[in-house]
């Protein structure tokens, strides 16, 4: 995946001219850095993103239009169901771990706009995975569902103070899934 | 009681009795004559008439001695060979004995004072005198075999205690000392003799009567007289004479004719009679007789001084003497006894009104009467106070019998109890068993005292192991300790069976409490353990409900979801169908699941004052949308009720499930349910009360309404989680559901409920309330 890019790319990613990323570049709104010894300016990706979403210009470029979901589950079939499901709907980009450990990784390096959590996994629960994606800041903007086969009030309202966005017992209504993702990515 | 004589000493001494006994005199020369002639030897016969006859005052006596015997022929005998001639040589012979005898023991020569010889020898003479008329009686009977004359017996009789004399004369002071102690004793002479000197009277007559050379039958009926019949040894002669003896011997002591110093009747008169053949008629006849026969011996003998009369009225005056240390014996036996009877008599009434589960208050009345009988008093109280225990029950009976209530005194002092009254205090067992009421009874006399009699307060204290554990109080006059004092030993008596019984009722009665005490705690424990059994069962549900839910979720979402792929691709509507039917049951699945944990580890009640009428009007509308209504009637009456501290939802929910059991089990047409609330005051609760007149549970049923799962339908059944599920909000909630059913009477379901707090005080809930 393209991590970094000249201002060229970025203006036309932004469809906006090279000369507006430049002056933008040069004032500091858009962050980057210059190539040493030269005077080319490069911007990497995650400040692109930022710069995009500060001034309201849609994603879809960067992205190939598709929002990235991160989906955690240690059942295979459950993994595939979601693949199959996410996949026909055509808008999203899947990944898939089935550890706490494995999320940690991809999550890192795919970063996934949202992630789909199962609560009971081999090495670490769900809670535990989910405070920790909550405390780097990078990932602010990373949204994530709770699944689970156990409902109790308690665990929801715990899982909702460790930063989850939402909660989903299983099994679960495909279609109504669907919409909450939606809602959440705003897509 | 003589000292018991060595052998060795006791033989020694016998020895010496018997060298004593040789030093006797003998009998007169004349008289072994006598003895010593054959009465067929005519020669010799004519011999001992000369001899007898050179004595002219031996001679007088003889005659009239054989003059008043054979009174029919006295007048034509005249001499001593006239006498023979006319009555035989035997009875001459025997009347030349007896004189002789007589003569040799002087009356005048008595060396004992307690041994009166002169009454001995009327008990002689008369034992004689009834012998001789036993004997003739016997010749009446049976003639020539009678065997034995009766002159004879007469002089038997005479001699058969002559071993006495022969003792009295040789160791006059160890007979004296035997005599003292058979009348102390009042017992058979001839143990005393031996005891004190070794050798009995008859022992020593038979050796005096081998020393005078007395005929062995003679010898016999001195030795052996006094013998059962069946006893006399083989080898005697004549044990008709001795007999006889022994016959005449009693009869004469019956009569109290002289002094034998004999006074036991070792053999029964009829014995007797029958081995001699005589009829009691005719001993009857004898005894008629027999004082006027002794008159004239005893006069012919010498000690005639006394009249017939004389003679009677000192057998009476004996007689009487006797009788009268024998009554005094008696009656001061009588009273002692008639005292004990009385005891007795208390001690079985007492015993009559114990049952072996009598309650104390039973036996203090039991004890109360026994005590008004042997304290001869009207009215006693009783009281029983166990120890360890801080009250005293007190019983008043009255002697009628008539039961009086038990009181019971409590000895912890109440709180605000007055200055003048007085608490009881356990009171300490005294010296003896009647005991003057000191302050330590103050508090019984105080409620009782106007009852008792007299002026005197006196109690016996009643006790175990050292401890007053009750006691016995009743009123007299002074100085009943001392009325009382002859009867301590039977008053001790029968107040240790007293406190025997109370202790042991009480013992009982505290085994009762105890084992009381135990059912309860093990009542409360059985419920306890039921609940515990409850929770745990719960506690497994709610592990396996929440192990399932993870485990068959993950199935279940997977069939769920690629249920509704499969749905959205089928273009076949049936197929399609089939596709949703499948998410559909697994989404019942899993809600199944999740109710199975919501009812094992429900939600923690979000408690507050609620209205009733909310709780109702959700319960209604919750139930409204599981089962239709239709035509039921649902009637609701709320009073004038607080509010209740509850979770609003959870019990809403709990009506809810009550009210749509009520809805399917009633008649959709005609069906009636009925919702009431009412409030208890006393444990600040509300009650709620859901009645239907339905088709009502049977006990199978009803006992296991609140199983999870349990169903009655066997046919279309639901979850059967229904009441469990209420039954846990309920309680959760700090309430409580009672079922009542009867098959085809209607169910009623009554919840209690907290009452609010502040309710009660507060109106602006009580408002909120009616609204």
């Amino acid at each position: 995946m393209k991590t970094v890019f000249t201002t060229g790319e970025a203006a036309e990613i932004c469809k906006v001219s090279q000369q507006t990323i430049i002056r933008c570049f040069d004032s500091g709104r858009l962050k980057g850095f210059r190539v040493p010894g030269s005077r080319f300016r490069r911007i990497p990706r995650d400040a692109l993103m930022a710069f995009m979403k500060d001034n309201g210009i849609p994603p879809d470029q960067l992205n190939n239009g598709k929002s990235k979901i991160l989906v955690v589950d240690d059942d295979p079939e459950i993994v595939e169901l979601f693949v199959d499901v996410l996949e026909r709907d055509g808008r999203f980009e899947v990944k898939t771990a089935s550890t706490g450990y494995d999320a940690g990784i991809l999550t890192n390096e795919f970063r996934p706009d949202l992630i789909i959590l199962d609560y009971m996994l081999p090495d670490v629960n769900g809670n535990v995975v989910c405070k920790t994606i909550r405390s780097n800041e990078e990932y602010n903007g990373t949204k994530i569902i709770i699944v689970s086969g156990v409902v109790n009030q308690d665990e929801i309202d715990e899982l909702r103070k460790s930063g989850a966005d939402d909660f989903v017992k299983k099994p679960f209504n495909i279609d109504k899934l669907i919409e909450r993702i939606g809602e959440l990515l705003a897509v | 009681m003589p000292d018991p004589v060595s052998p060795t000493s006791s033989t020694s001494r016998v020895g010496l009795i018997l060298q004593q006994l040789d030093q006797l005199p003998t009998l007169p020369a004349i008289a072994m004559r006598v003895l010593h002639v054959a009465s067929s030897d005519t020669s010799s016969v004519k011999d001992v008439c000369a001899l007898i006859e050179t004595d002219p005052a031996l001679t007088t006596r003889i005659l009239q001695l054989v003059h008043r015997a054979d009174s029919g022929i006295s007048g034509e005998v005249t001499s001593i060979e006239r006498a023979i001639v006319m009555l035989g040589f035997e009875s001459v012979r025997c009347a030349v004995l007896a004189v002789s005898v007589f003569a040799t023991f002087e009356p005048a020569s008595a060396a004992s004072s307690t041994f009166s010889r002169q009454d001995f020898w009327k008990h002689c003479i008369a034992t004689g005198c009834a012998a001789e008329l036993i004997a003739q009686q016997l010749k009446t009977n049976w003639g020539r075999s009678a065997v034995v004359e009766p002159a004879t017996a007469f002089t038997a009789g005479l001699l058969h205690d002559v071993g006495k004399i022969a003792l009295d004369a040789a160791i006059p002071k160890s007979f004296a000392r035997v005599v003292e102690a058979t009348d102390m004793l009042r017992g058979n002479i001839a143990d005393v003799e031996r005891n004190v000197v070794g050798i009995d009277h008859t022992v020593v007559g038979k050796r005096l009567a081998e020393k005078w050379q007395l005929p062995a039958a003679m010898r016999d009926a001195i030795w052996l007289h006094g013998q059962l019949p069946q006893a006399l040894p083989a080898s005697v002669r004549n044990d008709r004479l001795v007999n006889i003896i022994t016959l005449a011997d009693i009869l004469v002591r019956e009569q109290h004719l002289g002094y034998s110093g004999n006074y036991t009747f070792p053999i029964p008169r009829q014995i007797l009679l029958d081995a001699l053949g005589l009829l009691p008629q005719q001993l009857d006849d004898i005894c008629a007789k027999l004082v006027d026969a002794i008159e004239s011996r005893a006069r012919t003998l010498g000690l005639g001084s006394t009249e017939a009369q004389d003679l009677y009225r000192q057998a009476l005056q004996q007689a009487h003497q006797e009788l009268s240390r024998v009554t005094d014996q008696l009656a001061s036996r009588n009273r002692k006894l008639s005292m004990r009877a009385k005891y007795f008599e208390a001690l079985a009434a007492f015993q009559s009104e114990l049952r072996p589960d009598a309650p104390p208050g039973v036996v203090t009345h039991a004890i109360g009467q026994t005590a008004a009988a042997v304290l001869e008093t009207a009215v006693v109280a009783v009281f029983s106070m166990p120890p360890g225990v801080g009250y005293a029950e007190v019983t008043l009976v009255d002697r009628t019998g008539e039961r009086q209530q038990s009181h019971l005194i409590e000895m912890s002092p109440p709180v605000e109890s007055s200055a003048d009254a007085v608490m009881p205090e356990r009171p300490v067992p005294g010296d003896g068993p009647v005991l003057a009421v000191g302050p330590n009874l103050e508090w019984l006399i105080q409620a009782f005292s106007p009852r008792l009699a007299g002026t005197g307060r006196y109690w016996i204290c009643l006790e175990a192991d050292g401890i007053c554990i009750g006691g016995v109080v009743w009123g007299a006059e002074a100085g009943e300790a001392q009325r009382l004092s002859g009867q301590i030993q039977e008053l001790s008596a029968l107040t240790g069976g007293w406190s025997l019984a109370l202790r042991t009722c009480q013992i009982r009665d505290e085994a009762r409490a105890l084992s009381e005490q135990l059912a309860d705690a093990n009542r409360r424990l059985q419920s306890v353990q039921s609940e515990v059994v409850r929770t745990r069962m719960l506690t497994t549900v709610a592990e396996m409900a929440a192990g399932a839910a993870h485990e068959m979720n993950n199935p279940l979402a997977v069939i769920s979801g690629r249920s509704q792929l499969l749905a959205s691709t089928l273009s076949d509507p049936r197929d399609k169908r089939s596709a949703e039917l499948i998410f559909d049951k697994s989404q019942k699945l899993s809600d199944i699941i999740t109710e199975l944990m919501h009812f094992a580890k429900p939600q923690p009640p979000q408690i507050a004052p609620t209205p009733v009428s909310a709780i109702f009007d959700a319960a209604i509308e919750q139930a409204k949308g599981h089962s239709p209504i239709a035509d039921r009637q649902i009637e609701v009456r709320v009073g004038d009720v607080p509010m209740a501290d509850v979770d609003a939802g959870q019990v809403g929910s709990a009506l809810a499930e009550i009210v749509l059991n009520a809805i399917q089990a009633t008649d959709p047409a005609k069906g009636r349910i009925t919702l009431t609330a009412s409030f208890d005051a006393f444990s600040h609760r509300v009650v709620l009360s859901v009645t239907d007149d339905g088709c009502g549970m049977d006990d199978h049923v009803l006992r296991h309404a609140f199983d999870p799962f349990f169903s009655a339908r066997t046919a279309g059944r639901r979850q059967g989680m229904g009441l469990p599920k209420a039954l846990r909000w309920i309680e959760s909630s700090g309430g409580s559901i009672r079922l009542e059913s009867r098959t085809g009477a209607g169910t009623c379901a009554i919840v209690v409920l907290p009452g609010a707090r502040q309710a009660k005080d507060n109106p602006v809930l009580r408002a909120s309330q009616g609204s």
